[in-house]
């Protein structure tokens, strides 16, 4: 029964099901995945490098090893093989390739060191070669690589064959990494290894010894370290006295050798220098001969010049008197002109003034006569205005008299109005009076009339109350006497009827006395009526009389008002008359003050007049005297231009007699030079013929010489040069005999080889990873768990109920739910540990490929975790389910069957801000409350939401720690462009040239030395470089510091070690460490500083610890990186100069083999991705299928699709956004965590994240929670609106 | 007074599971006029919902007409129907399906926010007595006053139609009284049509017309000229 159930209620709730299968599956599955990556590479790795019989220790001698050094090797106790071979870095042009690379030639080993074939097949011959698979592809199989004749000698003479044909490829395993090494030929990179059979070296000595060892312990683990550095040492013991024998012997027969060379060159010397004195001899003769002539030809020279001078400098004098003639002739023909044009003006004037004077009496004339006719005829105007005025003066005065005459008159009939107004005032008086009198009597009447009007009510009532009851008294005896007459008459037959007889005479007695007293009474009535209606008669007389007297009054009181009316016109008229009258008068007066001010103005135009008419006069006479001075000014003016013209001609004819003059004595100077000059040349000619005798002369001398010295400076050169030649070995020999110091040797472990290294380096990185992330996704799996479980028991509740009601035990309802979550655990934790084991590390490993592609993966099954992974998942979502059981059970069954109340409403904290809440929308209300309604989700929610920001967070943080280490190391620290190592038997002449080029091309450089030593101190040993410069070099090239704290170079005895160092020697600030230097000193230095650092480990020191004559290395800094890389070939093409190493490369070369770790933070984003999309699925849809009704009832009440959606999934936005925020601040957490478990020994990881990484961070958790929730939003669309018709469940 | 404000012609509906096909509806045929109170009536499993599915615009039909106010509301897309419950039709639902996490107000807000020519919620939830518990959740309330905010909800829209299924299924008998009233002075004082489904046979009494649904079909309909005021109506 209960599988039935089981597999129905799987079926039902697929999906669910799905989701804590899928979520544990990712748990154990990136658990596992993560976990394996790191022994699946490392195994790979182990088994590659034990396959190709990786060397333990490569050994190298700088006076080469020997057949007998590999021999002494071979028998050293836990050598399992020793081989001798050759490595050569050459340029070579590769067939089909046009630039130069440069490759690295190494010979075949057998027993060390093998090669894996990838493609092709070995070399059978010496002139075939084998390549690097990395380099070359198959398409190169084939083609030919030949060694460059620019190589130098010393490269070349290795070579014993120089053209090979590629004919396969091969892996090494000294190059499980990309990065193929520097070298000091070419660019500094070197573009791959080539394998040649032994047989293709001509050398005399290995270059290397490669040895490998029985050594204990597994792949880079402490074991085999340990066991390594035990051997190393009894191995160095060894090289070192092998070296030192070596050594003897070269020095031996190279001292002998020099000897006889010497004597030789000393005996070639002596012979030459005969030679050369004779020669030197014979060539001075011809130089004396030679001397002679040219002193000759400089007195001709000189003597012809001297002549030259004089004859210019005589026609220069002649030229000039012709120059000073002509300009005479000119001046005086410029003369003549302008005398003559001066006359003409002169006459022209004197016309113009004649008729000036002539126009000046015309115009006398004319103006005269106009100003008299004009002054008559203003004298005749003014005598006829001044008649005008008196004619209007007279005229006024009559209007005024006029005016007097009605004033008066207006007088008179203003007092008649005055009479007349008193006259209405009196007899309006009367008739008030009048009026009074008349009220008063109506007044009087209408009283009378009242009093009248109430007797006659009075009298109406007295008669109403008298005459009615008698009136009913009649009627009721009538009644009474009809009913007895005819009870009468119905008794008419019997005998009885006497008493109703009585009865009615009674009542007939009555009724006659009643009608009396009516009677009586209306007589009395209408007496009275009579006298009232006489009372009324004398009232009516009254008032007609009244009315008769109101109608004269009435009469008068109308007369009156028209006697006003005629006063008020009277008096209307005179006022009018007034006016009229003022009116004139004014008129009057205006024109009187008009004729005034005409005859002042007319007296004032007769004194004009007068001024005017003098004036005229004056003007007149002026120009009379003005024209009789122009007429004698004219008569002067005549009299000056006739004496003028005279005077010029008298001038002209002077200046024309003395030029005359002048030409006559240029005519004979010009006789003289001619003369002069032809005798000059005839002795010029004379000298000339004399010189070029001896110039054939000497001619003849010079050929005979040049015949003897060509062959005698052949033969003087050709033994220079042999001499030359002789020396220059000799000097070489010399050189080299001195430079042959004791070998440098080194015995290099795997350590030394970069490939190894940094593998191990990446293998840290994955593990450290593997440490820190699957916890999250095992706590995130456990959550996700938890609610849907506990929400599934919670669904099923009534089931439950009703089981337990019908006796099932605890244990068989909850077995049900136990297999359920038991299930898909185990389906899960399956599934995820077999994809996590084969896919996260083959990712892994496909992202690390970019760097070493050398194997395909090894998968690591570890049946450790299988079993662990099983049953944590096991336990985990089994305890969960039992612990939501459980909890269920507590209740009682009928408990149990009823549905359990629905999560009630509840105010919420914000609510108690009344203006903020009342601003939201439902919605929005109803959104926050739902937030908060259900914590437990709001919290998985979060946690999840937190973890899958976190995840990305840390992710790229990883990135941004390791992509920072090198900003800082290169462009915070290192702030020098180029290192260059110079060799150490560098002669004066070389350093001079690199110092000259680096002081010509670099914006700064310094020389120092630079040496990889052991560096120990108290608390242990380290490898590290040492740098040592000036303090003032080291400014600008490196800069020391601690944070933001800078940190002084150090001076004599001190020293500053970079943090990661001074760590591991457990050394601080004023401790000592002892640091060993070239040639076997060592210096103890106080430490003054420890700086940061990101890239290997350095002790630096000041130049003077490190003695300053050890200069071995120098840094420079250049404006860009081209010209560092121009600056760096042009210093790998000078003798000396070891290496030089750009900082640019170096750094390139570090990215290129970092970029795996963009795959590493791909793979925790969809990681991540998923983990979001399965927390918001899972918990959506729980909140969707808790919220059926309500989602049903939504649509039911119109709410359309976006609406219903936004109901639902906007508080899944807003969780998903706070949890985005808690993750920042989580991330930042877990990438600490991260980065301290990575240890890598030469590297140091700052731990930061970059603000961009949090905003990726971000923004991927809105879009990650944006899929899921529009992925739920057709889930929204299913809900059929039936259910909210359904009833509780 | 529209007296063909509701026509369903010749409705059938079917629901197809597999290859069974179960006939809910077949030729249901009638006409509700404006203003009217309608009860349909009719045993468990007779139609009753299905017919009220339909005319609530929250069910397709398979065949036939159904239009109300004159609009064909058979032929209307979703989205159209999601408008046509938007304006038109209010519904109270047997367990009042109130939002649990909004006020009692809120609950009426909620609705009448969806329409343009809504009623103030406040003045509705007085109207229906409630004036004094506005800002109480569901869960505070009893379920007739649970009921009483679910038919403010409905009434907040204004919409034409007032739709209830079983109003007073969940109530005792009291309360179902009171509700019924309410439901029955609404009607008569603002004119609205109200369509009751019931099973209850007692509440014929109090309508102007009774559907009788049986199996499927329409087994009569009546119109009842004096609809008995609810005080008098005992079952």
């Amino acid at each position: 029964m209960t599988r039935k159930t089981l597999l129905r209620t799987i079926k039902a709730t697929f999906g669910r099901y799905i989701a804590i299968l899928a979520i544990i599956a990712l748990g154990v599955g990136f658990f596992t995945g993560l976990k394996s990556a790191e022994p699946a590479m490392r195994n790979t790795a182990e088994d590659y490098l034990e396959e190709l019989k990786f060397y333990d220790f490569q050994l190298l001698s700088t006076l080469g090893l020997t057949a007998e050094d590999v021999d002494a090797f071979a028998a050293l106790d836990g050598v399992t093989a020793a081989e001798g071979g050759y490595s050569m870095d050459a340029l070579a042009q590769v067939e089909g390739r046009e630039d130069t690379l440069v490759l690295e030639f190494l010979s075949l080993t057998e027993e060390t060191d093998l090669t894996e074939l990838t493609a092709g097949r070995m070399p059978e011959t010496a002139a075939e070669c084998v390549a690097d698979a990395a380099a070359f592809t198959e398409e190169d199989i084939g083609k030919t690589i030949t060694v460059s004749d620019t190589n130098d000698e010393d490269t070349l003479d290795t070579f014993a064959v120089t053209e090979f044909t590629i004919v396969g490829l091969v892996q090494s395993p000294r190059y499980i990494s990309s990065d193929r090494g520097s070298t000091s030929l070419g660019s500094g990179t070197l573009t791959g290894f080539v394998c040649l059979p032994e047989g293709a070296f001509s050398s005399e000595v290995y270059h290397e010894i490669l040895l490998c060892c029985a050594l204990s312990g597994s792949l880079y683990s402490e074991e085999y370290e340990a066991a390594r550095d035990a051997l190393e040492e009894t191995i160095e013991a060894l090289l070192e006295e092998r070296g030192l024998l070596r050594y003897t012997e070269l020095r031996t027969e190279a001292e002998a050798e020099l000897a006889d060379a010497r004597q030789e060159l000393d005996d070639g010397w002596a012979e030459y220098e005969d030679g050369k004195t004779e020669l030197a001899d014979a060539a001075q003769e011809l130089a004396d001969a030679r001397q002679e002539l040219d002193d000759g030809w400089v007195a001709y020279e000189d003597g012809k010049a001297e002549a030259e001078q004089e004859l210019a400098d005589a026609a220069q004098e002649l030229a000039d008197a012709r120059q000073e003639l002509d300009d005479s002739w000119a001046e005086y023909e410029t003369g003549k002109a302008e005398a003559e044009a001066e006359l003409a003006d002169a006459a022209a004037q004197l016309a113009v003034a004649r008729q000036e004077l002539d126009d000046g009496w015309t115009e006398y004339e004319a103006g005269k006569a106009e100003a008299e006719a004009e002054l008559s005829d203003a004298e005749a105007q003014l005598t006829a205005a001044q008649q005008e005025i008196a004619d209007g003066l007279a005229e006024v005065e009559a209007g005024e008299a006029q005016i007097a005459a009605a004033q008066a008159a207006l007088e008179e009939s203003g007092a008649e109005l005055a009479a007349a107004r008193q006259t209405l005032e009196d007899s309006e008086a009367q008739l008030t009076a009048a009026r009074e009198q008349l009220e008063e009597g109506k007044a009087q009447l209408e009283a009378q009339a009242e009093l009248l009007a109430e007797q006659e009510a009075q009298f109406a009532q007295e008669k109403a109350d008298t005459l009615e009851p008698l009136e009913q008294a009649v009627e009721a005896l009538t009644a009474q006497e009809q009913a007895l007459q005819a009870q009468l008459d119905a008794l008419a037959d019997t005998e009885d009827t006497t008493e109703l007889e009585e009865q009615l005479a009674q009542v007939q007695a009555q009724l006659t006395q009643v009608q009396e007293m009516l009677t009586q009474a209306e007589a009395s009535f209408a007496e009275a009526e009579e006298s009232l209606a006489a009372a009324e008669a004398q009232l009516t007389a009254a008032r007609e009389e009244l009315d008769a007297q109101e109608q004269v009054l009435e009469d008068s009181e109308a007369q009156l008002a028209a006697g006003w009316a005629a006063l008020e016109a009277g008096e209307a008229q005179l006022v009018e008359a007034q006016a009229t009258l003022t009116e004139e008068a004014q008129t009057l007066a205006a024109a009187r003050a008009q004729l005034e001010s005409g005859a002042e103005t007319l007296a004032e135009q007769q004194a004009a007049y007068e001024t005017a008419k003098a004036e005229t006069e004056q003007q007149l006479a002026d120009a009379l005297a003005q024209l009789e001075d122009g007429e004698a000014e004219y008569a002067d003016g005549l009299a000056e231009y006739e004496a003028g013209k005279a005077e010029a001609e008298a001038e002209l004819a002077d200046a024309l007699a003395q030029l005359e003059e002048g030409e006559s004595d240029y005519a004979d100077g010009l006789a003289e030079y001619e003369e002069g000059k032809a005798e000059a040349e005839q002795e010029l000619a004379d000298a000339l013929a004399e010189l070029e005798d001896g110039e054939a002369e000497y001619a003849d001398g010079l050929a005979e010489y040049e015949e003897n010295r060509v062959e005698a400076e052949q033969e003087l050169a050709d033994a220079l040069v042999e001499l030359e030649d002789g020396e220059a070995d000799y000097a070489d020999g010399v050189a080299e005999l001195e430079s042959l110091k004791e070998p440098t040797l080194y015995t290099l472990d795997r350590d030394s080889n970069s490939g190894y290294v940094s593998y191990e380096n990446d293998i840290v990185i994955v593990s450290s990873i593997a440490n820190a992330f699957p916890v999250f996704f095992a706590l995130i799996a456990a959550l996700v768990c938890i609610t849907t479980m506990t929400r599934m028991v919670n669904e099923e509740r009534t089931q439950i109920g009703t089981l337990k009601a019908l006796g099932y035990g605890e244990g068989t309802v909850s077995q049900k739910y136990i297999l359920y979550a038991g299930s898909a655990a185990a389906l899960g934790s399956v599934a995820g540990y077999f994809l996590g084991s084969f896919l996260l590390p083959q990712v892994i490993w496909m992202a690390y490929a970019i760097s070493y592609g050398f194997a395909d993966l090894e998968y690591y099954f570890s049946p450790a975790m299988f079993v662990g992974g099983l049953l944590i998942a096991l336990v985990g979502s089994v305890g969960v389910t039992m612990w939501a059981c459980r909890r269920e059970f507590l209740d009682n069954p009928a408990e149990l069957i009823r549905p359990k109340a629905p999560s009630g409403g509840k105010r919420i904290l914000l609510e108690r801000f009344t203006p903020l809440w009342k601003r939201l929308s439902f919605l929005n209300k109803v959104t926050i409350r739902n937030t908060f309604r259900y914590k437990r989700r709001m919290v998985m929610m979060l946690v999840g939401i937190g973890g899958c920001t976190a995840l990305l967070v840390t992710g790229y943080g990883i990135r941004d720690s390791v992509a920072n280490l090198l900003n800082y190391q290169y462009d915070e620290i290192m702030l020098y462009d180029g290192a260059v190592t110079l060799g150490e038997d560098l002669s004066d002449e070389e350093y001079a040239a690199a110092v000259e080029l680096m002081a010509q091309e670099a914006e700064q450089y310094a020389l120092g030395y630079e040496s990889s030593e052991t560096i120990s101190a108290s608390g242990g040993e380290k490898e590290a470089t040492v740098i040592a410069l000036s303090p003032e070099d080291a400014e600008g090239l490196f800069d020391l510091h601690d944070g933001n704290e800078a940190i002084v170079w150090p001076e004599g005895g001190e020293a500053v070690l970079t943090a990661k160092l001074a760590d591991k020697l457990g050394v601080q600030v004023g401790d000592s460490v002892t640091v060993p230097l070239t040639g076997g000193a060592e210096v103890t230095v106080t430490v003054t500083g420890i700086c940061d650092n990101f890239l290997n480990h350095y002790v630096y020191l000041s130049a003077e610890t490190a003695e300053t004559e050890a200069v071995n290395a120098a840094y420079y800094r250049t404006a860009d990186d081209d010209s560092a890389a121009a600056l760096a070939t042009a210093l790998r093409n000078l003798d000396g100069v070891t290496y030089v190493s750009l900082s640019a490369e170096e750094r390139a070369l570090m990215e290129a083999s970092m970029s795996s770790l963009n795959y590493v933070v791909l793979l925790v984003v969809v990681c991540a991705g998923a983990l979001a999309f399965i927390v918001l699925y899972n918990l959506t849809n729980i909140n969707i299928m808790e919220r059926m009704r309500e989602v049903a009832t939504l649509k039911v009440l119109g709410f359309h699709t976006g609406e219903t959606a936004s109901y639902v999934l906007r508080e899944n936005i807003i969780l998903s956004v706070l949890g985005g925020v808690l993750g920042l601040g989580l991330g930042k957490l877990l990438h600490w965590y991260v980065m301290e478990q990575v240890q890598v020994d030469a590297m140091t990881f700052e731990v930061r994240v970059a603000e961009v990484s949090y905003l990726y961070s971000f923004v991927l958790t809105v879009v990650f929670a944006l899929v899921a929730n529009f992925s739920m939003r057709f889930k929204l669309d299913q809900i059929n609106m039936a259910e909210s018709l359904k009833s509780v469940e | 007074m529209k007296e063909r404000f509701i026509v369903f012609e010749q409705v059938t509906k079917e629901y197809r599971s597999g290859e069974v096909t179960v006939t809910a509806l077949r030729d249901v045929s009638f006409t509700i006029a404006q203003g009217e109170i309608c009860v349909i009536v009719g045993e468990s499993g007779a139609g009753k919902t299905t017919l009220l599915n339909i005319l609530g615009g929250m069910d397709s039909l398979t065949r036939g007409r159904v239009l109300v106010d004159g609009a064909e509301v058979s032929a209307y897309r979703k989205r159209q129907l999601t408008d046509y419950r938007r304006r038109d039709v209010g519904f109270v639902f047997q367990f009042y399906n109130l939002i649990p996490n909004l006020t009692a107000l809120e609950n009426v807000e909620i609705a009448a926010q969806l329409c343009r020519d809504a009623l103030d919620p406040e003045e509705v939830l007085r109207g229906v007595g409630l004036g004094e518990r506005l800002g109480n959740f569901p869960a505070q309330l009893s379920g007739g006053e649970q009921q009483r905010v679910a038919i403010a909800r409905a009434l907040a829209k204004n919409p034409k139609l007032l739709l209830c299924d079983e109003p007073t299924g969940a109530l005792d008998y009291q309360t179902g009284k009171a509700i019924l009233k309410l439901l029955q002075d609404t009607s008569r004082k603002s004119g609205m049509t109200v369509v009751i489904i019931t099973h209850n046979k007692a509440l014929c009494a109090m309508a102007d017309r009774v559907i009788r649904v049986k199996s499927g079909t329409i087994s009569s309909v009546e119109q009842n000229a004096h609809a008995t005021p609810i005080e008098q109506i005992e079952w």
